[in-house]
């Protein structure tokens, strides 16, 4: 709520009248006090330049404002017109100021006319006070909010550090075996001729893309006259007709071995991939409350890009992402840091296009600089961000992914902007229907 | 010998290629499909279809992009073509809605939530594999392998 000050049409008329008596002008240093609370005032002030602010004292001593007045306002309104003649509070000068008074005793025209004058005025008074009061409590009842925000967030990020330790333990246990038992096989295998296969399959694992397995195994069917299950097996590992070839000399024992060390290449593959979505979504929930230890090193963001992307590999998936631009941007950080950027960044934005459908999905990543700065812009064609999100994009637990049976605990931009922020970075925004670009902003080394 | 269709749909690679390696015991006898939506498991029963083959068993995800599980199992059940094929939902995260309607308009015969138990899932594959076989006249005898003995013995008992 913006504060008004309602300045009636008739002020200067009361002002030339009432208020231009340079012998009761009065000067106000700074820090002054110009009523006390409590005591006798049968002076109305007009303030001519300068502003106050109104204090009242709680039972414990504690001053705590209740208003503010500037030029054109007035003060010692309550007990300029009250029976009393008491000052409900203290106003003191927030600056040098200058006023101008009016004695009740030395009225300068008859009562009437003073209160035909004044009635407006006071009206103005009484509004304006009204509204500075509801004003205050609206910023109390957002610092209110505000702090049950904090206490969640407090409780929530205790609760995640936590659940962090406990799993990372248990993630690092299944991560290491998994790399134990893959280089036991692997050395198991040495110099036998199965090693070269069970490592292809390790690197580049099965062919993820059923259609395309599918289409390779009816083809391999009917080429070699194989049965469906090898077909199957041999479609999986990528092997081309001449590899296949090669294979059909061995027996059926031997192709049996064959599949068996696949299978376990494949599955071990596949624990390393779990292991490690598991350890990095583990990190992401603990690094919410804490800053890294390890000491930062050179390299650049295209690197910290590129890393992201194999991580996200799967949420990708049918989506044409493109990294380019005038720069690698190279730098000294925690890779994992932006590693981390890029992955919520990207992973919003393949939602923002899951959401949208477009014809042609695309992420485009452009890496460019200015004098100071180095520019990493996401874009995606993906629904766009309304004017309602977009204002409270930043915060934490804000989310969108509230509906059905995607939720997300709405960390993702505010990891971003608190890892962008430790670099003195900024995020931008920016976004019109089916678009959206997220730019991150990093000073130059 | 008919060729008989057991078809899964997931989109995750790794989860997909666990429930294949799962079901591994009915692949001699049983084409094991896998598809990473519903859409490709669309095509792969209709292709099937078409070439005489029958769909026995659908192994399903609800939670996919483009159309989910309980979506994909609803179409399957009001296609005349799939009437008897039975239906598995498997998933991780549904809503108490999902369910209803996975129940009520899917007509699914099994629900099983992950993460699943081995040999639960192939228990239950097997009893809907060997009721389908029975139910259509298949002759169960080709198939003992992999049939439940328990379905076989009671439908002994009931028509002699």
């Amino acid at each position: 709520m913006k504060s008004r000050l309602v300045v009636p049409e008739d002020l200067e008329e009361v002002r030339r009248k009432y208020f231009a008596d340079p012998a009761r002008f009065q000067s106000v240093k700074e820090g002054e006090m110009l009523l006390t609370e409590g005591e006798y005032n049968d002076r109305l002030y007009l303030i001519l330049e300068g502003a106050f602010t109104g204090y009242l004292r709680d039972e414990q001593g504690n001053n705590f404002e209740v208003f503010r007045s500037r030029e054109n306002m007035f003060v010692g309104v309550y007990s300029f017109f009250s029976n009393q003649h008491l000052s409900y509070m203290s106003i003191v000068a927030d600056q040098d100021s200058r006023v101008a008074y009016l004695d009740r005793d030395e009225l300068p025209t008859s009562p009437d006319q003073f209160a035909l004058d004044f009635l407006p005025v006071l009206i103005s008074e009484i509004y304006s006070r009204q509204l500075l009061t509801q004003q205050l409590n609206a910023e109390r009842h957002r610092a209110m909010k505000k702090l049950a925000e904090a206490e969640k967030m407090a409780t929530l990020g205790q609760l995640a550090a936590g659940l962090a330790h406990e799993l990372n333990n248990a993630v690092g246990i299944l991560e290491s075996n998994t790399q134990r038992l893959t280089e036991t096989m692997d050395s198991y295998l040495q110099d036998r001729k199965w090693q070269p296969i069970f490592r292809k399959t390790l690197e580049q694992g099965w062919e993820s893309d059923t259609r395309a397995i599918r289409a390779r195994r009816d083809h391999l069917e009917g080429k070699f006259d194989l049965p469906l299950k090898a077909a199957k097996q041999l479609a999986r590992i990528n092997l081309d007709d001449a590899e296949v070839q090669e294979l059909l000399r061995l027996s059926d024992s031997e192709l049996e071995a064959m599949e068996t060390i696949t299978n376990v290449a494949i599955v071990l593959r596949d624990m390393k991939i779990a292991a490690r979505h598991a350890a990095h979504v583990v990190r992401s929930v603990r690094d919410l409350g804490s800053t890294p230890a390890a000491e930062p090193v050179a390299i650049t963001l295209r690197q910290t890009i590129d890393e992201a992307l194999t991580l996200v590999k799967k949420v990708t998936q049918g989506i044409s992402v493109t990294v380019d631009g005038t720069t690698d941007a190279p730098l000294t950080a925690h890779a994992g840091d932006f590693v981390q950027v890029w992955i919520n960044l990207i992973k919003n934005a393949c939602e923002a296009i899951n959401l949208a459908k477009p014809t042609r999905p695309t992420v485009h990543i452009y890496i460019s600089e200015t004098p100071h700065h180095y520019l990493v812009a996401v874009t995606d064609n993906g629904t766009g961000i309304s004017d309602d999100v977009m204002k409270k994009i930043f915060e934490p637990s804000f989310t969108t992914k509230v509906t059905g049976l995607s939720f997300g605990l709405g960390l993702g931009l505010s990891i971003v902007k608190r890892i962008v922020d430790r670099y003195r970075g900024t995020v931008l925004v920016s976004s019109k229907p089916g678009e959206a670009t997220f730019t991150v902003r990093l000073p130059k080394p | 010998m008919e060729k008989l269709f057991v078809i899964l749909v997931e989109d995750q690679p790794e989860v997909l290629r666990a429930i294949a390696s799962d079901l591994r015991e009915f692949e001699d006898d049983f084409i094991i499909e896998e598809c990473q939506s519903a859409a490709e498991a669309w095509d792969v029963m209709k292709r099937a279809e078409e070439r005489g083959g029958y769909v026995v068993l659908i192994v399903s995800d609800h939670v996919m992009p483009n159309q989910t599980g309980v979506e994909f199992l609803t179409r399957v059940h009001l296609d005349g073509r799939f009437r008897h094929t039975r239906k598995i939902l498997l998933t991780g995260l549904a809503t108490h809605q999902d369910t209803i309607r996975a129940i009520n308009q899917a007509a699914i015969d099994q629900y099983i939530e992950k993460p699943w138990k081995r040999d639960d899932l192939v228990a239950k594959a097997r009893r809907l594999i060997t009721e389908y076989i029975l139910e259509n006249g298949f002759d169960y005898q080709s198939y003992q392998g992999v049939l439940d003995s328990a379905v076989l013995l009671q439908r002994m008992r009931n028509n002699p």
